[in-house]
């Protein structure tokens, strides 16, 4: 009883003295290689939904609609392969939120945009949506318009543009607050120091991004599959799902692990015991080919029981991979998740 | 779901057991809400050597905790945006009564009870006017909510009663959220936090006070008073993250109401690790310093009643502050509860790496 206990303790103190001691984050490589790429899409792709948008409403016609939507979906794409970045320059002015708002419970932006619809302020040349309600400046308001029964057209089009310019701008300024000057963010992310005025530390910064990771899984595990999926096959709500009305749902989910999954590889695949990094990636294959399983569009197939069970059996593992996160990665790496620090009050 | 929660409730009745939660001898307990990795949210008492004695499942997230006077009853508030208060026996663990927020208010997760203790008063936000209010609930009305009074600005966040027993000191944080949206801040570029002495039979505003204008986005939310109604306030800053604005103030109250906030730097090393956001303030039991935590830094730092800079603990994710006879009990979101002695002597009393103690804690 007695020994077998020492020799655990050892072997813990050891694999601590070992890890500190090879633990080495290449923050400025996760910068370069995984976070300002995602900004960089985010920017492009806003840029051209802009475009898009320009000339459909130039001359409205079914084609065009068709790439516009299509324009929206790639951008809202882009964007979501951005979410789990939750720390930067995307807190700042509201950007999250304006970017898109959701969960929407109460059906915020739908109010929103008819009172908006019926402003006259809507019309003349000095209208600026940015500071609107942050309900009507983004994808989630976007979505409506143009994934409504008729087709976008006179004030509708007016706003949909200015929709469209508002997104373009907020991803230019991610990606410049990210890389640009002095003050570019990538600087301060690159080397953490006693020193630097927004990470002290590599472990800060290390537990920064890991509960980035653990929130965005949450947060696909608890709402985007958790909402609609209700407590059981009869309470299935497909139109709780995020995106339900472009149909993007899956892919949007999709596109979302795949962006932690790949953090997690650039961040801190190699600073883990071989077996440990075999479980978690096996764990995010596993999820991937778990959301494979299920028939696009989520919100149809929540409202199946046959495909409720597989819904559900996702959220179970994205609750697993979540748990090998918050506890084995932690753990082994001696990171904070931060309760009190990120989710303040 | 409902079903769970009321076995879960009953369990933790059987737990309790019929033995008194308070020791006959007066020992201290430490009272703070929790959540374990699974998201279940409780109420726990400790005892002094950080032992968890009790724990009691919340509806939601908890957040700021009261007793009164007396020492019979301790108030759980749900965090902002809550609806719930939950009023526990603090001899039995029972729950003796549960508030639900009035149509058109929420709770911001801080009250205060008056001496007699027959009155709780609690902060809450009318939503959709945006203006804070203070709700005042009755004993002897089977704890109905019997009318409410002006805070004198957006977002009230802790208060607390001065000596003379009338006057409240209000942190009146500036921020306007609507429970539709409930983590969107809408109103960041115009906010105007204030520290508001109002009386607390008739609401009426006696004096406020504001940071200065460039500091604006200064969020006055939380605060503490010493037995000679000295006010040690704790801020968060909503503006650029380079600045590096102040984040601890003092004020004394005096009735001309002529003084200003004393606003306090640390060195400026350490004043750049409170990363622009404090989360508790409290006084220590002879009111000679006050302790202010700063989780996002990983930091408590200390200063003398006089606004000196004495100090600094580091404890990662640390924010909860209870005051002892010996110094402080530090809790962090770690499971961890350090004991706080002199300026730099920490004791690790306990530690429950599957709970996350919550932002504030209480001594009883």
């Amino acid at each position: 009883m007695y020994r077998p206990m020492i020799h655990r303790l050892t072997l813990a103190a050891l694999s601590l003295l070992l890890s500190s001691r090879l633990i080495a984050y290449d923050f400025a490589n996760i910068a370069t290689s995984h976070i300002v790429p995602a900004y960089q899409q985010l920017a492009a792709s806003t840029q051209a939904l802009n475009q898009a948008a320009q000339a459909y409403c130039a001359q409205p016609a079914e084609s065009s609609l068709q790439t516009l939507q299509d324009a929206h979906v790639q951008a809202f794409l882009a964007w979501q392969g951005a979410q789990h970045l939750r720390f930067g320059p995307i807190q700042y002015l509201s950007r999250e939120h304006r970017l898109q708002l959701w969960p929407d419970k109460r059906g915020t932006v739908s109010k929103h945009l008819r009172v908006l619809l019926e402003d006259a302020a809507l019309t003349q040349p000095d209208f600026d949506i940015s500071a609107k309600s942050v309900a009507v400046q983004g994808f989630s308001a976007l979505e409506q318009l143009l994934f409504a029964e008729q087709a976008p057209d006179g004030k509708r089009c007016t706003l949909l543009q200015a929709i469209t310019a508002n997104l373009q701008q907020i991803g230019s300024n991610l990606l410049h607050d990210w890389q640009d000057g002095d003050q570019a963010f990538a600087r301060y992310f690159s080397a953490p120091a006693v020193d630097n005025p927004l990470f002290t530390s590599q472990r800060e910064l290390a537990g920064q991004l890991l509960n980035s990771l653990h929130t965005q899984l949450e947060f696909i595990q608890t709402q985007k599959l958790g909402r609609p999926l209700g407590s059981g096959p009869e309470r299935a709500r497909g139109r709780r799902a995020e995106a339900w009305r472009s149909g993007a749902s899956l892919a949007a989910i999709e596109r979302n692990l795949q962006a932690c999954r790949a953090l997690y590889q650039v961040g801190f695949a190699g600073e883990l015991p071989a077996e440990l990094d075999t479980r978690i990636a096996q764990a995010f294959d596993a999820a991937i080919a778990q959301l494979q399983r299920i028939a696009p569009p989520l919100a149809q197939s929540v409202e199946r029981p046959a495909q409720w069970q597989e819904i559900q059996q996702l959220q179970q593992q994205l609750n697993g991979l979540r748990e090998l996160l918050a506890r084995d990665l932690a753990q082994a790496l001696d990171l904070s998740l931060g309760f009190n620090s990120l989710d303040g009050d | 779901m409902q079903r769970r929660n009321f076995l879960k409730l009953g369990l933790a009745g059987l737990l309790l057991g019929p033995t008194r939660l308070l020791a006959a001898d007066g020992t201290q307990r430490l009272l703070s809400c929790c959540s374990d990795n699974a998201r279940n949210h409780y109420l726990a008492m400790l005892d002094t050597d950080g032992n968890i004695l009790m724990q009691l499942q919340l509806p939601a997230r908890g957040h700021g905790i009261s007793v009164d006077p007396q020492q019979r009853i301790a108030a759980v508030f749900a965090r902002r945006p809550g609806t719930f208060v939950w009023l526990v026996d603090l001899s039995s663990g029972e729950v003796i009564h549960k508030l639900q927020a009035a149509a058109g208010r929420h709770y911001y997760g801080h009250g205060v009870f008056s001496p007699d203790g027959d009155t709780l008063l609690c902060s809450e936000n009318a939503f959709e006017s945006g203006d804070g209010v203070i709700g005042s609930y009755q004993r002897q009305d089977g704890w109905q909510r019997v009318g409410e009074f002006a805070s004198h600005g957006i977002g009230p966040h802790e208060f607390r009663l001065l000596s003379d027993g009338e006057t409240l000191v209000i942190a009146n944080g500036g921020i306007r959220t609507h429970p539709d949206l409930p983590r969107i801040k809408s109103n960041l570029a115009q906010m105007r936090p204030n520290l508001a002495y109002v009386n607390r039979h008739d609401g009426r505003l006696l004096h406020r006070h504001e940071p200065p204008v460039h500091w604006h986005q200064l969020s006055i939310r939380h605060l503490d008073v010493s037995a000679d109604d000295r006010v040690a306030i704790a801020m968060q800053y909503e503006g650029n993250p380079l600045q590096r604005p102040p984040l601890i103030a003092l004020h004394q109250f005096d009735h001309r109401g002529d003084a200003d906030l004393q606003l306090l730097q640390a060195p400026q090393q350490v004043q750049a690790r409170l990363r622009n956001y404090c989360g508790s303030v409290r006084f220590s039991q002879d009111g000679a310093r006050f302790a202010v935590s700063s989780p996002r830094g990983g930091l408590v730092t200390l200063w003398s009643s006089d606004g000196d800079y004495l100090g600094a603990h580091q404890q990662a994710d640390v924010c909860g502050i209870a005051v002892q006879r010996e110094g402080f009990v530090l809790s962090d979101g770690s499971g961890a509860q350090q004991r706080l002695t002199g300026l730099s002597q920490a004791t690790l009393l306990s530690q429950d790496r599957q709970l996350h103690w919550d932002n504030h804690q209480l001594e009883v």
